[in-house]
């Protein structure tokens, strides 16, 4: 080992990044077989955006008391209790990189407060979760509108109701979950808006097996449902929020009905609120595991997923992915992948055999979530000529640099020949801002797709993914070590 | 108006930070998102069109609640910096400052 390595890396078995549903019950299994991880998150406690638990200083007596939090409520209560997990939490890991030397293995580099730091591990294990998927429409950018769960994450872990007249729209069936906590909690919910009509919940039922595994599911959404009938909150089917209004803040929204995915603008009518959360699915959020070299895909709705084996293995040795990394499939399936990839990686190790019983019996258990998952994906998923009906001339795509739809037209009518959206940055500037992108790609694709474009590529992934303040980098204490080439490299094609 | 919920809840001590000049008071353990919400502030940082924005995703994605954020009680006192409110932890004294941001 060279002389900063040994100085200033700590060295350790396997680094997890993300200690959500996936990463912690990885962590677990792991320590089960004495293998001791080191989990990194960039929230301040353990449990993931779906368990995002209060601070320590607050004590509150019925916190996500239903029982369908039972199960992740326990993983974090074991995680938590285990001594062979090290935790590092409100650390903002900011890239992953293999390493150069002979016997391979990765640079895991993070900010923690006001400084860079590096961890270096023969293996590691990505379960960074998602992002909420943009859709763009007018007013979007209006302070009161943001991501339904970012309205629930306010109340779960800040125990705050943000808004005094709310409304949830979008196409996914967490409006239901957030709408029934913000009411119990108080707030008022003047309305939940679903794009899709009702319909669609029954015809994804008539998949062969969508029945046994999609009728928990179900019964919850039906549970739900009556509930907030009996608190008088309206729910509509086939409509959805066409324009946020306000002059410094949301004062009310428009909404029309929507007839074969079209939003029909002619028939809209105006709603007074304060709080709007917007929910029509999820993106994974997979660029350390892109920088880091692992072949990726286009996930359905938007975004990318990482090609793995069927147990987590990337196509780069010694990487692996967990959750929603693979493909958007929620909490519980998410659990069950964190098992599984730990398995394959105590079985890489030779701490396992390769036949070991575990490993078929989990692989079914997930085949069963996965199934359940694609049901929910087909009840949820809008089609791009929606998302391109709610993009006015003035909505801003890239939140970040202030791009409206219009200049991206613009650009994309002069150079027929753009194909990427890397390329349309450079034109435009969208995608240049502090989020990265992560805001406005798979708006971008979409616009790419409806000028023929049939698999427009991506925004390279960069490092740092998250911005890193220039201090934080020269106060780390390896900061000769970092190679600048490090910071833009990508072996991915669809990315260049 | 947004609200804390109170029943069954018990916060930590309770602080004061000054947002653009003002006080307004949070709850060891709440992030500055959520004291300024609390308190009614919708504005954190503006855009380039002098819009305001406010808090999108709050979990440390989105960057729509970044605001200047100072603790002179801090040895040397003199530092400065953007942050994102969703992600920072209020302490008594924290001076805030919001508008215009990189």
């Amino acid at each position: 080992m060279n002389e900063t390595s040994a100085s200033a890396m700590d060295v350790c078995d396997v680094v997890i990044v993300g200690a959500g549903p996936a990463g912690l019950a990885a962590a677990t299994r792991l320590a089960d077989s004495g293998l001791r991880a080191v989990v990194l998150d960039e929230q301040a406690r353990v449990g993931g955006q779906i368990m995002r638990q209060p601070p320590r200083a607050f004590r509150i007596r019925e916190w996500m008391d239903d029982a369908v939090y039972r199960p992740l409520k326990s993983l974090i209560a074991r995680a938590e209790a285990e001594s062979r997990i090290d935790w590092k939490l409100g650390c903002a890991v900011w890239g992953v990189f293999r390493s150069t030397l002979p016997q391979g293995g990765f640079d895991v580099r993070y900010v923690q407060g006001n400084r860079s730091e590096t961890l270096r591990s023969p293996r590691v294990l990505i379960a960074a979760g998602c992002t909420e998927m943009p859709a763009p429409f007018p007013g979007w950018q209006l302070p009161g509108v943001m991501g339904a769960g970012a309205l629930q994450s306010f109340y779960k872990s800040q125990q705050l109701v943000v808004g005094r007249r709310i409304v949830l729209a979008g196409s996914h069936p967490l409006l239901l979950v957030v709408a029934q906590q913000l009411a119990r909690a108080g707030g008022e919910v003047a309305g939940v808006f679903f794009a899709q009509p009702w319909q669609r919940v029954l015809a994804g039922l008539k998949q062969p097996g969508a029945l046994l595994s999609g009728l928990p599911v179900l019964l919850q959404a039906a549970r739900l449902m009556i509930d907030l009938w009996r608190r008088g909150i309206p729910l509509h089917f086939s409509a959805c929020v066409t324009a946020a209004r306000g002059s410094d803040r949301l004062e009310a929204i428009e909404w029309a009905p929507v007839v074969e995915g079209v939003p029909q603008q002619c028939a809209r009518q105006t709603l007074a609120c304060d709080a709007l959360g917007i929910s029509y699915g999820f993106l994974p959020a997979t660029e350390l595991a892109r920088l880091a070299g692992a072949s990726s895909t286009p996930a359905e709705g938007g975004g990318w997923r990482v090609l793995g084996d069927a147990d987590g293995r990337t196509d780069v040795p010694g990487l692996y992915v967990a959750g929603e990394q693979t493909g958007i499939k929620g909490a519980a399936a998410a659990l069950v992948e964190g098992q599984l990839a730990a398995l394959a990686l105590l079985a890489d190790r030779g701490l396992i055999r390769p036949d070991d019983p575990h490993l078929p019996r989990t692989r079914k258990a997930l085949a069963q979530q996965r199934r359940f998952a694609q049901l929910l994906t087909q009840m949820s998923t809008m089609p791009d000529e929606f998302f391109g009906a709610l993009l006015t001339d003035d909505t801003l795509v890239c939140r970040c640099e202030d791009i409206e739809r219009r200049q991206l037209s613009t650009t994309l009518t002069e150079n027929p020949l753009l194909r990427g959206a890397s390329a349309t940055k450079l034109l435009t500037r969208a995608g240049m801002g502090l989020c990265q992108g992560r805001y406005c790609e798979s708006t971008i694709r979409r616009l790419l797709r409806s000028q023929g474009s049939a698999q427009p590529g991506g925004f390279r992934p960069r490092a740092p993914v998250r911005p890193v303040p220039v201090e934080a980098l020269c106060r780390s204490p390896d900061a000769t070590a970092i190679r600048w080439d490090e910071l833009h490299s990508c072996n991915d094609p669809e990315h260049r | 108006m947004t609200f804390r919920v109170e029943q069954g809840v018990m916060r930590g001590a309770a602080v004061t930070l000054l947002v653009d000049g003002c006080e307004i008071s949070a709850y060891e353990g709440e992030t500055i998102a959520t004291a300024m919400l609390a308190a009614g502030l919708q504005g954190f940082r503006r855009d380039s069109r002098g819009g305001w924005r406010a808090p999108y995703c709050n979990m440390g994605a989105c960057h729509e609640c970044l605001v200047r954020v100072s603790d002179p009680a801090e040895s040397g006192g003199s530092g400065v910096s953007w942050t994102r409110a969703c992600m920072t932890p209020a302490r008594a004294g924290l001076v805030i400052q919001t508008g215009d941001a990189p």
